[in-house]
């Protein structure tokens, strides 16, 4: 959407004070390694972004934009670090802007005019270096894990809000299934309960009606025709009953609530539960044994609950703001180190769930005993509420998993049944056996009430299951639906690179692999990447091809995939030093390829290799004069260019100085640098080298003798030659 | 990535969201649900947790 016409750069890097005027067009750098070629690249990344992806990237250690940008003497003063562009915004009418960026203040660059939609444009920028190329991102997207490339395709396709969003929809699928389960465990013990109030096994309407109608008789109330919604039990019993007080302890529910007690007792103490927990105390020890897993298991956990806090925009503990979709990126990074452990421990919970359940029912059931000790016995009360304490502990500690020692103390525990709780309950079924038998109508009047009661408690709890089960229901079509559609875009987006990317690589091999293909095959969190090897097969890039062809390869999906993140609108690219593997051959036909199928797009290029920069010249993709060389690079004063130097006053300075070796040495240098320009401009024939390093004695003969009338048409090239 | 008369970029994640909310409809996701979730994630540009939840069940009844 941008094209860049000038570039200033002062304090910056390795750069004192350089201005570049690009006008809009392509441009290249050349300078042997380390003249300042990268130093340009970063300033156009730093004015564009506020960032430098090469100093803040992963394993960058301590350094830093902040510290590292400015130039090395500048460095305690980062405002004077600072990169001026003048842009064009082709979407906006080819509008000229001017953006200033100092590293002091990255984030805020001053920017003129400061419209909204000049603002909108130049935002395309933040947080997506993209635009800059080097060998570094090729080998990312071609020869990178399929983990990996996806990610770094991902982030350039901006696809980051595509899988935030299935991540998201999921944690909430699984959150309303968690909380849908609950609900139904809860359902499920009420009706338990209802179904031991009627004193029937299985709650079956034709069976409910027999039991509730036979008390009602005995009543004499009217029977119930049908069970619906809104039935209840107890209808017509206030006005029909003479009896008005109810006992303390109705005798039929406190023996059944015994019998329940004893019941859950026993689960819990069974020799299956034994042998559960005793096999679960195992894995936990064998798991606590290793630090490092002990270790990775807490790490694991901390980034798990990290997670579903990062939903908020700043940290709920300090208040810092942070960016969601970075920071959630980053820990489920982390997590991915964790795949293993994270499976150890999902199946250990899982199979200390139904641990967790036998603990909450005998809790339950023990409520209805202490409830009972609070009438035959108070002194009871205290040690079925220290038991109660010690099963909410033990059911804590399971269902934090953490610490390990805690989980398998608990474990060890939960089938150990103090002795005096043994005693109490049968010390209070004895007292509750000695209640005298109710009449048959109070027994009936009993039934109906308590039976009344627990399935008013089952119908609550019902109506909250089915409230659950249908938030969990939408919550994973929501996030089926959306799997769905995600995956089928992503194929087609895939598709298309795939064939884009195909028919980029083509162009420049067509003499070798003109029917050349390639597959891009998407799966969950991966992105496989096979080629086709002369017909061989598909492989992944790095098996067959060879280094110069993966650089190909590299800069073609990166093209392809900037067409189809950016259409007509991709304008603007910097490639960095990337075809470094590729011959002069094929350096040809990339430079025919981008001048044919990117004619709107204005690409800077680095290069340390002088032939590469003269066959950009003769192709056509660069101007002749679009280009800057580099000639040295000092710390004082940075990099050098022949153009603007002075070499004479150079060469005279180090004379005086008695320093005639490096008088002699820039001398040379500069005379090879001027013959290889005289050499192509008269189209001399120099004698061929293989690696492209022509010397003075090879360029300086052809060039002056064998042409006379060159001379004299030329003669403003050699108006140095006097002066030597 | 398509483009539209004016050169505004509709993004790859732009696409996937119009059609994860027109396929909702075929899928007869209630209107409600739809129009709050085009709210949060295209008006909004929003996929937080908390949004989404808001998103989907927002006056507390279920509709699917």
């Amino acid at each position: 959407m941008i094209k860049v016409e000038k570039i200033k750069i002062e304090e910056f890097r390795g750069i004192r004070n350089l201005t570049l005027d690009f006008n809009g067009e392509n441009y290249a750098i050349c300078g042997p390694n380390g003249t300042g070629k990268s130093g340009v690249v970063d300033a156009l990344e730093f004015a564009l972004t506020g960032n430098i992806s090469r100093l803040s990237g992963e394993g960058m250690g301590n350094v830093s934009v902040k510290e590292h940008a400015p130039h090395v003497d500048s460095r305690d003063n980062p405002e004077k670090a600072c990169v001026t562009v003048v842009l064009k915004i082709s979407s906006l009418g080819d509008k000229e802007a001017t953006l200033v960026r100092n590293v002091k203040n990255p984030t805020t660059p001053s920017i003129s005019p400061s419209s909204p939609e000049i603002l909108t444009a130049l935002a395309q920028f933040d947080g997506h270096p993209e635009f800059v190329l080097s060998r570094r991102e090729i080998i990312r997207y071609v020869i990178s894990k399929p983990g990996n490339r996806s990610e770094e395709v991902q982030a350039l396709l901006r696809l980051d809000q595509v899988g935030e969003l299935r991540s998201n929809l999921k944690t909430i699928s699984n959150s309303y299934d968690k909380e849908s389960k609950d609900f139904k465990r809860v359902q499920s013990q009420a009706s338990e309960n209802l179904a031991q109030a009627l004193e029937i096994s299985d709650l079956e309407k034709k069976r409910i009606l027999e039991a509730v109608n036979l008390r009602r008789i005995t009543l004499g109330l009217t029977q119930l025709a049908d069970l619906t919604a809104t039935t209840a039990f107890n209808d017509g019993l206030e006005t029909s009953t003479k009896v008005t007080t109810l006992p303390k302890v109705n005798k039929i529910s406190a023996l059944a609530d015994l019998k329940l007690c004893s019941g859950e007792l026993q689960k819990i103490t069974s020799e299956a539960t034994a042998a559960e927990c005793l096999d679960l105390k195992d894995k936990l020890n064998v798991l606590s044994r290793n630090p490092i897993t002990t270790e990775s298991v807490s790490r694991e956990k901390f980034l798990r609950t990290a997670i579903d806090f990062v939903t908020e925009e700043a940290c709920p503990v300090c208040g810092t703001k942070w960016d969601i979709p970075t920071l959630q990126e980053i820990i489920r990074a982390k997590l991915q180190k964790f795949e293993e452990v994270t499976k150890t421990r999902t199946e250990l919970e899982l199979r200390l769930e139904p641990i967790i359940s036998l603990i909450d029912n005998v809790d339950d059931a023990i409520i209805s005993i202490e409830k009972l000790a609070k009438v035959f016995a108070t002194e009871h009360s205290a040690p079925l509420a220290v038991y109660r304490a010690s099963l909410s502990s033990h059911r804590k500690s399971l269902k934090n998993f953490l610490p390990l020692s805690d989980t398998i103390f608990a474990i060890e525990k939960i089938s150990v049944i103090p002795e005096n709780i043994q005693e109490i309950i049968a010390n209070i079924e004895k007292a509750v056996t000695a209640i005298p038998e109710p009449t048959q109508q109070e027994a009936a009047r009993d039934y109906i009430i308590r039976a009344q009661d627990r399935l008013e408690t089952y119908r609550k709890t019902a109506r909250e299951a089915d409230k659950a089960k249908k938030r969990a229901e939408l919550a994973k079509k929501i996030y089926d639906i959306y799997t769905d559609v995600s995956n089928k875009a992503l194929e087609n987006v895939y598709k298309e690179v795939e064939g884009e990317f195909s028919s980029l690589y083509c162009a420049i091999n067509t003499e070798d692999e003109g029917s050349f293909t390639a597959k891009l095959t998407p799966s969950i969190g991966k992105l496989g990447f096979d080629v086709d090897f002369y017909g061989r097969g598909h492989f992944p890039p790095g098996a067959y091809h060879s280094e110069g062809h993966q650089d190909a390869m590299g800069l073609c999906l990166y093209l392809a995939l900037m067409k189809k993140l950016q259409g007509n609108n991709f304008r603007f690219a910097v490639l960095d030093d990337v075809l470094m593997s590729v011959d002069t051959v094929h350096r040809r036909e990339v430079c025919n390829l981008l001048k044919k199928h990117f004619p709107n797009t204005q690409f800077i290029l680095t290069t340390h290799d002088e032939v590469w920069l003269k066959l950009m010249t003769t192709v056509g993709l660069i101007k002749s004069g679009n280009a800057t060389r580099f000639s040295n690079w000092t710390p004082d004063h940075g990099p050098a260019e022949w153009r603007t130097r002075d070499v004479w006053a150079e060469i005279d300075s180090a004379l005086k100085a008695n320093d005639v070796h490096t008088a002699a040495s820039l001398l040379r240098y500069y005379l090879e640098h001027v013959f290889r320009e005289v050499c192509d401009s008269l189209h001399v024939r120099v004698e061929f080298r293989g690696d492209g390093r022509y010397e003075l004695g090879d360029m300086l003969a052809p060039a002056v003798w064998p042409a006379p009338l060159s001379l004299d048409k030329y003669s403003m090239e050699f108006v140095i030659l006097p002066t030597v | 990535m398509t483009e539209e008369n004016n050169n505004k970029i509709i993004s790859v994640p732009q696409q996937v969201f119009d059609q994860f909310l027109k396929e909702l409809g075929n899928q007869k996701v209630s209107e409600e649900v739809i129009g709050r979730l085009k709210k949060t994630l295209i008006d909004e540009g929003r996929v937080s947790v908390e949004a989404l939840k808001t998103a989907l069940f927002s006056d507390g009844n279920i509709k699917t």
